[in-house]
């Protein structure tokens, strides 16, 4: 959903004029060729191809795309057109080293017959100049592309939310949306479209691969493909391989790509994991636990010794709890309700919102919070809301609830872990990955919007803005008079989840290494060795990318979910069957808590 | 309210440190919690955020009544650097030696407002404070946590006080270490702890001091509520590290000596303190008589070679005697004042000011209720960075005495 800035690490690095040097990346793209010329079907001019998308400047998210769509190559033959580039606007709010080149040899390497530089075309193209023909994989275009079929509302949503991104504000003024800026990502979206309904529709391609789904440049493309029919692989920039896919003959109807992915998760969830929870529970206790030491999942969000959670037991929570309502200046009898505030111009209605936009859903809150003193307010922004807001959003709201002392604002970077979940009895969010956290330790959350998860049944998620306030009436009374939110079930749902998100979906494979390796020097030697050293059978890139498109299923799970029970048990290390001393003892090293 | 779920069946038990605890290490496992504080090897810890919890899981075996908690913390030659990357962009710099004031609370209390400042020849040393205090019983909780806090004390403060002390200022500042030891009787009261910057030292027949080195004191309520606070003026060198030499030694003390005068007498006051001129004259002709080896610095940072020099602070007289007039021709006349402020409301205190056999008493006219900020003050503007200093000589019962060597 979110765009991780590029930051120069390891062996890459900014060279002059803006070329991203990286040590050992020719020998790498001399190996990767061999490689992948090796392991993919052999394919003629006559073969379909797969597009890829290569617009990010972190080359883990190219790698990423192209394995999947090499892997696809193992089942299709198919050839490999490959689209990139970027304009100010992206060079702008986000890349620091994009660099189109690399990019090119990249892709190259992974056996792409053609890179097309997407955004010099439509610069081509609303620079005026008469267009000239197009020919990608051997297709002609002709100069005049007929006019995409977007329906006006979708282009009018996603210009809207790119828009707001590229300005970095929660919402546009009318001013705003009179102005050069507005007009110009118009203008250059509706060529985009028409630009990629010709490309999907010209080369009817097997399926999209891409790493975003949002804004112009990436989620048009989606747009069409989703509009014509072609499958869309979603990769994701965390983890080892973690991709999500959605299937035109699977659709349910939803309005948006991840709409329509929640839809699915939730089905899948329900069918495949919730049932094998038995088998499981080891396994999800386990990622609960590991997930202490790292609670800002997407990675990236933050990390480092304030985002632990330490506290263990009820009694380490009230101590905690009477220090950090006392910084606060909060009544130590009351309840504390924590919002989370989101990176306030991400990928805007991309997915069911229940309020008009992000900043609205915070300021009612915030509305709300004023007039409700029996419970205390914790309010925190997002951790990079640098990169997401230039208008001063959080502090704004802030400002204007100066008075309520029962209201505190803080930014996410003055606030620990350790203090906030000893206050949080209840947490608010639109689509925030807390409300997977804290559901999994206990602590209940309401979303004003859909996540991947939001259909698991571990949060309450809003129907519409009057069920928002009910569900939050309804909370804070229960909060009041000691009634649970969270039941047994759903905290187990939620480890659950977890543990989904973290490991059954999530794929290792050497072939793209874990996103914590970073884009180093490292990185490709891992890389090199992978592709020079590993025999390729079973690679779990392979099968796990198999499994997904023969069966049509919406995301890259690590092994078969739906295989018999023993020999799910054998892969997750479930210690067998009851009486088993082995069950007694969950892990050689520790002791069980009770 | 909310029961969260912390623990999963991967989560190991935590064997509780039994009394006595002496935490000298964030490795050790019962430092269960350490929330914006950076644990160490050999020490605790180093804060990395304005408030910073640690938290010690501690068996209170029966019987015991109550608890003491000995918190070492200290400031270094590595803590502006840990502070300066670590503070908002926008907060203004300050000098490394910029006294740091530090609210030290525990189960969610307060326990006291301790002070450290550091001086240019602590270098390659660390500066301590030692902050005491007790807890009941009941307050330690046999599944919980002993939580000590650390939080960074800046704002509502005396606008002279303000103007001096570091933002943020519990950044970059080291546990060092947290003892736990039983005390005998249920009844605990407040320690009253004083805090001047650095340790009390111990001086011979004096007992022990404290150096007051910004020029102000942080005093806690204790045992009694209004405590009497006992302050000796002293000659000080600039505050930086000095070759020693010793013709050059003994000029810099004539020349101490003449700015002294100038400190505690202004040219106006002259006439209504005359006997406290013909006081001073004594006094100085009695620094100039006197032989080098007594005006040496106290202590010289580094054995062997000689090459740097902590900041000397000299009697400003002998015994009693002249001082002892003179300082109080200064408290009648009103040339010197005493003022006292309520740490975390800048509220004025009341205090009382007499002078004693050359020592100035200041004693807050009604009881304390909080930590109060104290400065000694000529009336003729804000007390001079140097060369007057002053020592605080009324370390209360309970108060860590350690000796300079220790206090490495």
């Amino acid at each position: 959903m979110s765009v991780r800035t590029g930051r120069r690490v390891g062996g890459v690095r900014r060279g002059t004029g803006d070329r991203v040097m990286i040590s050992g990346f020719d020998g790498f793209c001399a190996d990767a060729s061999v490689f992948w010329r090796a392991n993919t079907l052999a394919s003629s001019e006559s073969d379909p191809v797969i597009l890829v998308e290569a617009m990010s400047q972190d080359l883990r998210v190219t790698v990423r795309n192209l394995t999947v769509a090499n892997a696809l190559r193992r089942i299709v033959p198919a050839r490999l057109v490959v689209f990139t580039g970027s304009d100010e606007d992206w060079n702008d709010i986000l890349w620091t080293y994009f660099d189109k080149d690399v990019l090119t040899r990249l892709a190259r390497a992974y056996g792409a017959v053609d890179v097309v530089d997407i955004h010099e075309l439509v610069d081509q193209r609303v620079s005026g100049a008469p267009p000239e023909e197009l020919v990608v994989a051997g297709a002609r275009f002709p100069a005049e592309l007929p006019r995409s079929g977007i329906k006006p509302e979708v282009l009018d949503q996603i210009v809207r939310a790119t828009t707001c991104r590229v300005l970095r504000v929660p919402r546009l003024t009318p001013e705003q949306q009179a102005g050069p800026k507005y007009r110009r990502i118009r203008h250059r979206s509706e060529q985009f479209s028409h630009l990629y309904d010709a490309l999907v529709s010209g080369l009817r391609p097997v399926a999209l691969v891409s790493s975003h789904v949002d804004y112009d440049h990436w989620g048009l493309a989606v747009e069409s493909a989703q509009r014509l029919d072609v499958p869309v692989i979603h990769v994701q920039s965390t983890g080892g391989l973690k991709a999500y896919a959605l299937f035109p003959d699977r659709r349910r109807g939803a309005e948006t790509f991840r709409a329509e992915l929640t839809v699915q998760v939730a089905e899948y969830f329900e069918k495949h994991v919730w049932p094998k929870r038995d088998l499981l529970r080891r396994s999800a206790e386990q990622v609960t636990w590991r997930s202490k030491g790292n609670l800002g999942r997407p990675s990236w969000w933050r990390g480092g010794n304030g985002a632990v959670l330490e506290l263990r037991t009820a009694a380490d929570r009230r101590v905690v709890r009477r220090h950090a309502m006392a910084r606060f200046g909060f009544d130590p009898d009351r309840p504390v309700v924590v919002v989370y505030n989101h990176a306030v111009s991400d990928a805007l209605n991309t997915n069911v919102e229940t309020f008009p936009d992000l900043g609205a859903w915070f300021e009612q809150t915030a509305e709300f919070a004023a007039g409700r003193t029996d419970v205390s307010w914790l309010m925190i922004d997002h951790p990079q809301q640098s990169l997401y807001d230039t208008s001063g959003f959080f502090d704004r709201v802030a400002r204007r609830h100066a008075a309520y002392r029962h209201l505190a604002f803080r930014p996410s970077s003055q606030v620990s872990k350790n203090v906030v979940w000893s206050l949080a009895d209840l947490a608010l969010t639109v689509r925030g990955s807390v409300s997977n956290e804290l559901p999994a330790y206990g602590i209940p959350a309401i979303q004003a919007g859909w996540s991947e998860w939001s259909g698991c049944g571990f949060t309450r998620v809003a129907r519409d803005v009057a069920d928002y306030w009910w569900l939050l009436e309804d909370a804070i009374g229960a909060l009041a008079c000691g009634r649970p939110l969270l039941t047994g079930e759903e905290l187990e749902r939620a480890r659950l989840w977890a543990w989904f998100y973290r490991s059954g979906a999530d794929v290792n494979s050497s072939l793209v290494q874990h996103w914590e390796m970073g884009q180093s020097a490292a990185l490709f030697r891992a890389l090199r060795v992978a592709m020079r050293n590993i025999e390729p059978d079973a690679d779990p890139a392979f099968t796990a990318v198999r499994r997904m498109w023969t069966r049509r299923e919406p995301f890259l799970t690590r092994f078969d979910l739906s295989q018999p029970d023993e020999l799910l048990a054998d892969l997750v290390g479930c210690p067998g069957a009851a009486g088993d001393p082995a069950t007694e003892r969950p892990c050689l090293s520790m002791d069980p808590v009770p | 309210m909310t029961d969260p779920r912390f623990l999963t069946m991967f989560d190991a038990p935590v064997p509780p440190a039994g009394l006595p605890v002496a935490l000298t290490s964030g490795t050790d496992a019962a430092l269960q919690l350490a929330d914006g504080l950076f644990r160490g090897d050999g020490l605790v810890g180093r804060v990395t955020h304005p408030d910073a919890l640690a938290g010690v899981r501690v068996a209170v075996p029966a019987g015991v009544r109550s608890v003491r908690v000995v918190v070492t913390l200290a400031v270094d030659d590595a803590s502006p650097r840990w502070w300066d990357e670590r503070v908002p962009e926008e907060v203004p710099r300050r000098r490394p030696t910029a006294p740091r004031l530090i609210h030290v609370l525990s189960q969610g209390e307060s326990r006291a407002v301790t002070m450290l400042r550091r001086s240019a020849a602590d270098r390659g040393r660390p500066t301590c404070t030692v902050v005491t205090f007790d807890l009941a019983g009941t307050e330690l909780d046999p599944d919980g946590l002993l939580v000590v806090e650390l939080r960074s004390v800046s704002d509502r403060l005396p606008p002279w006080a303000a103007a001096q002390v570091l933002p943020y200022s519990a950044v970059g500042v080291r546990v060092d270490r947290i003892d736990v030891v039983a005390r005998p009787s249920a009844a605990v009261s407040a320690t009253g702890h004083l805090a001047g910057g650095s340790l009390p030292v111990v001086r011979g027949r004096r007992g022990a001091e404290i150096d007051l080195r910004p020029g102000f004191f942080v005093a806690n309520p204790g045992p009694a509520a209004t405590p009497v606070w006992t302050l000796r003026p002293v000659l000080r060198s600039p505050e930086r590290p000095m070759r020693y030499r010793r013709h050059t030694w003994r000029r810099t003390a004539h020349r101490k000596a003449a700015r002294v005068a100038k400190e505690l007498l202004p040219d106006t006051a002259i006439p209504t303190v005359r006997r406290g001129i013909d006081l001073y004259r004594t006094a100085r002709t009695e620094l100039r008589n006197r032989p080098v080896r007594e005006l040496m610095p106290a202590a010289v940072a580094h054995t062997g070679t000689v090459t740097a020099i902590r900041p000397a602070a000299v009697p400003a007289t002998r015994g009693a005697g002249p001082l002892a007039g003179l300082l109080g021709s200064l408290v009648t006349a009103g040339w010197l004042q005493a003022e006292a402020f309520e740490i975390g409301t800048a509220a004025a205190v009341e205090v009382d000011v007499s002078v004693d056999r050359g020592r100035v008493r200041i004693r807050p006219v009604r009881p304390m209720t909080g930590p109060v900020l104290v400065r000694v003050r000529s009336a003729s503007g804000p007390p001079a960075r140097y060369p007057v200093g002053w020592r605080l000589s009324s370390v209360p019962e309970g108060s860590p005495e350690r000796s300079e060597e220790s206090a490495r």
